[in-house]
């Protein structure tokens, strides 16, 4: 039987709603990735993508500061290469356009059920 | 002047009237009004020009009688040395049979051009201050009358309705506008806090060790994510009152299809059906109760649509399947959700009698006066509901 189990991940996790991110948290952990770390805004996803090492970003859109989710996508990929999955509320055709040109590995709509969102992990990497 | 001109001047009075009540078009209606003013008084030339208290000055914004180039472009002067100023200002009818020979006033560039001689300006008054004015021009001498003033004076009261009427049309526009937005950052609002809600049930469920506890919380988490959804969907529609059931109950089904442990198609018949919230979140709870079901009972290990002792469903054609179809029948709209797993004996079904998940399909179903049956499949569990369009 071939191992199904997909291969363990470095995450950032960008959600500015604090329980929504510890809850994400523990899902990936639990299934054994782990959480680089939580950042409620574009400015401090940037600034932890800048120090570590991330396999792969979820990205809320709406966020508070200068920057919403798909600049920060855009910049994640561009500046380190980092593959994204957004995970938002349903988008307007132009924030739609904006997040195709980022080419996410998946767009996940909010509200998303834990096995979901594993399993888009999974699928991502496959 | 002859004695049936007043009878005239009324009757065009009263048919540019009705005609104001109905034309929605400023600028066609300013038309109008220059073409039968012109008309009735007989002179080659008549216009509107705006007052615009940015340049404080006038802007000429509907006119007949002019060459191209005029109307909408050339301005005049707003002080009390010009024959509209003056009007505006005294809020009082201008006249003067002889420009060229008076001395309160200067000629502009257009009167020299055109040769203009006599005039007569009448403000059009709204509530704010002045709209602008109606003038008339002639080549000629002329000695306006007064019921010629007043005649012109009619079509300027009725032109300041209607600015008037625009001016509350754009307020409530904007009022509206301004509700939507609002209501629709409500509904983002409701929907991440909903999400919220969930991630805590989720959080807590991750700190219980008895199975059955920690199951109850999931089985919670998975309704509150269905109400969710439903709020998520209605964030999306052009309308934010109803949301399209098809996409609701097919977004849920998917999402549940995607959480499952095991791959398990899924095979939906969507027609467009517009519901409001009280009646599609009940829906999704009944979907969600029923779907959740299937794939925790219908497909687990030793069930399957052909019940392999071991193994969950493969893909191919003996993998498990979830239906949903929604159809529009008349007055009613129909709901089938079924699945082609192991399907339920009696033993199984008196078990699950005292369920909440039963309960809450059947109290649900009663919510939105749905029909609930469980025709005989020949495998499988087959739900069908109908319940009456709502016209709410």
């Amino acid at each position: 039987m071939t191992d199904r189990r997909p291969a363990l991940k470095r995450i950032l996790v960008v959600e500015d709603e604090a329980l929504v991110a510890l809850y994400t948290q523990e899902l990936l952990e639990d299934a054994g990735h782990t959480v680089v770390g939580l950042a409620a805004t574009g400015e401090s996803a940037l600034a932890l993508a800048a120090r570590e090492r991330i396999d792969l970003a979820l990205l809320d859109i709406r966020l508070p500061g200068g920057m919403d989710g798909v600049e920060v996508g855009a910049a994640l990929r561009a500046r380190h290469g980092i593959p994204v999955i957004f995970v938002s509320g349903t988008l307007d055709c132009e924030t739609l356009e904006r997040v195709s040109a980022v080419e996410p590995l998946a767009c996940l709509q909010k509200p998303v059920r834990p096995g979901e969102l594993l399993a888009a992990i999974g699928r991502a990497q496959s | 002047m002859s004695a049936e001109t007043p009878v005239r001047h009324l009757q065009a009075v009263a048919e540019f009237g009705q005609y104001a009540l109905w034309e929605t078009d400023l600028d066609a209606l300013l038309h109008e009004a220059c073409s039968q003013v012109a008309k009735g008084l007989g002179v080659p030339y008549a216009k509107v020009l705006e007052y615009r208290p940015g340049g404080d000055d006038f802007l000429i914004r509907a006119g007949v009688g002019w060459g191209p180039g005029v109307v909408g472009s050339v301005r005049a002067p707003a002080d009390r040395g010009h024959p509209p100023g003056l009007a505006m200002q005294t809020r009082q009818p201008v006249v003067t049979e002889d420009i060229t020979a008076d001395p309160r006033f200067t000629l502009t560039a257009l009167f020299r051009e055109y040769g203009v001689v006599a005039l007569a300006n009448v403000p059009i008054i709204v509530e704010a201050g002045v709209f602008g004015v109606l003038e008339v021009v002639t080549p000629r001498r002329q000695a306006f009358t007064q019921p010629e003033i007043s005649f012109m004076q009619g079509f300027a009261n009725l032109i300041a309705a209607v600015v008037h009427r625009k001016g509350v049309e754009r307020s409530l526009q904007a009022a509206l506008q301004e509700r939507e937005i609002l209501l629709r950052e409500l509904q983002h609002r409701v929907k991440n806090n909903l999400y919220v809600v969930s991630s805590l049930l989720g959080l807590q469920a991750n700190r219980i060790d008895d199975d059955g506890a920690r199951q109850a919380l999931m089985e919670v988490q998975g309704r509150v994510h269905a109400i969710g959804l439903a709020h998520s969907i209605l964030q999306a529609s052009q309308d934010i009152s109803r949301l399209d059931l098809g996409a609701y109950l097919g977004d849920l089904c998917r999402t549940l299809i995607a959480a499952a442990p095991f791959p398990v198609t899924l095979d939906l018949d969507l027609q467009p059906a517009q519901v409001s919230l009280q009646v599609g979140v009940p829906l999704g709870l009944i979907v969600n109760e029923i779907v959740s079901n299937s794939l925790q009972h219908a497909f687990g290990p030793g069930g399957g649509p052909e019940g392999g002792p071991e193994s969950g469903p493969e893909s191919g054609p003996e993998s498990g399947m979830v239906s949903l179809s929604v159809r529009r029948a008349g007055d009613r709209i129909e709901l089938m959700i079924a699945d082609n797993g192991r399907g339920m004996d009696a033993a199984a079904v008196a078990a699950r009698r005292g369920s909440l998940g039963r309960k809450l399909i059947a109290a649900l179903a009663v919510q939105i006066q749905g029909t609930l049956t469980r025709p005989a499949v020949e495998r499988g569990v087959c739900y069908h509901l109908s319940f009456p369009v709502p016209h709410d």
